[in-house]
């Protein structure tokens, strides 16, 4: 299965800096026979280098975002994603540990799509992808 | 003890007791929910016969066992800070330093100490402040293992109620965004897959200087290396 937007594949930028945690992403996608391309970014930095710097093309739709990484964590990353012309519509899911983290996103009113409870509930992963992609063929996005 | 004394204390406990509620159920349930991600990967790799997942699988899982002990251990450490053992007694700060100087440069054959201290004698905690200078030399010499020739300058001036000591490295330094986070229990600035620190050494070092009744910083504008001030007071 290929999620798509517009009738292209689109790229999926999963930001975390534990390995464990991107496996479980990766196994999820596999097991899910999700066929998208998943690029890596083990931090805020580097995920905004790789989007900035043009590495993922076309650019990502979708990001999986980690809270807490060294450098620069979840919420740090997400402001300057926000405030970036170019990068501020990428659609963010946040992927938490317990039910505090989300309202401390919430708190800061950053435009989150959705939040994925740790280990990777793919069940609640694919349904929010769905309801993203009839919100995109809804709104004709290019 | 008056009422608002108490009142104080009693506030402070309560706030350590929920930051410990939080670690556990944060940093080391971390670990805890990689191992129970794992056990499952591997039950489903011998399923479909895939070995050579199942191996890579199996090392991440002890990492992770050891992950957890390192904190369990940690926090036995830290728990251990406040309490008051009999070790109170004189310390010659100047002899203090070279016994340790020696000591680590035999251990660390590329490392220099250069002790830079006054004829000054304490009535302190002696092990405590072995513990701490040896923790701070030992963190400078674990970040540089690349650095031949990692040089730890101690220099130590006497004040009036305190004695400061500033311990300079020629090392990697710490950036100004992590002087305060390195503090944290836990908190590594490096990534713990490309380098792999438990993160509690420094919060040991703070909450043993907290319980002295001293302080200990980084300073942010450090050309090179690191630099670190202790202020350690002279009575107990």
């Amino acid at each position: 299965m290929l999620i798509k937007a517009n009738g292209l594949n689109i790229n999926i930028l999963l930001v975390d800096d534990d390995k464990v945690d991107i496996k479980n992403v990766q196994r999820a996608f596999q097991k899910n026979e999700i066929d998208n391309p998943l690029h890596i970014a083990r931090n805020g930095l580097e995920a905004l280098e790789m989007l900035r710097g043009d590495n993922i093309l076309p650019a990502p739709r979708i990001i999986l975002l980690d809270i807490n990484m060294p450098k620069m964590n979840g919420i740090e990353f997400l402001k300057h994603l926000r405030e970036d012309e170019k990068l501020r519509s990428i659609s963010v899911f946040i992927m938490t540990t317990s039910n505090d983290d989300k309202d401390k996103f919430d708190a800061y009113n950053l435009n989150v799509a959705g939040y994925i409870l740790k280990p990777l509930t793919f069940v609640d992963f694919v349904d929010s992808i769905k309801k993203l992609t009839a919100y995109w063929e809804l709104i004709e996005f290019n | 003890m008056s009422e608002q004394n108490y009142k104080e204390k009693y506030e402070l406990l309560e706030k350590e007791f929920q930051d410990f509620v939080y670690i556990i159920s944060h940093d080391i349930k971390s670990p805890l929910r990689a191992i129970q991600n794992i056990t499952e990967w591997i039950e489903e790799d011998i399923n479909d016969n895939n070995l050579e997942s199942v191996a890579e699988n199996f090392e991440d899982l002890k990492d992770r066992v050891n992950r957890m002990n390192n904190m369990i251990d940690a926090l036995t450490l830290i728990s251990r800070i406040n309490s008051r053992t009999n070790e109170e007694g004189e310390l010659n700060v100047k002899i203090a330093l070279s016994e340790i100087k020696e000591r680590i440069e035999f251990e660390y054959k590329n490392l220099t100490i250069e002790i830079d201290s006054p004829e000054i004698k304490l009535i302190t905690y002696p092990q405590k402040f072995n513990q701490v200078i040896s923790e701070l030399i030992e963190n400078a010499v674990k970040h540089n293992q690349e650095l031949h020739g990692l040089k730890v300058s101690i220099k130590v001036v006497e004040s009036t109620d305190d004695i400061i000591i500033d311990i300079q490295d020629n090392g990697c330094g710490i950036e100004a965004d992590f002087v305060e986070k390195v503090f944290n229990l836990f908190y590594t600035i490096k990534n713990k897959d490309d380098f792999y620190t438990t993160g509690a050494g420094l919060t040991v070092v703070k909450k043993t200087l907290d319980f002295i009744g001293g302080n200990i910083s980084a300073n942010p504008e450090s050309q090179k290396g690191a630099h670190l001030r202790i202020n350690w007071p002279k009575t107990k």
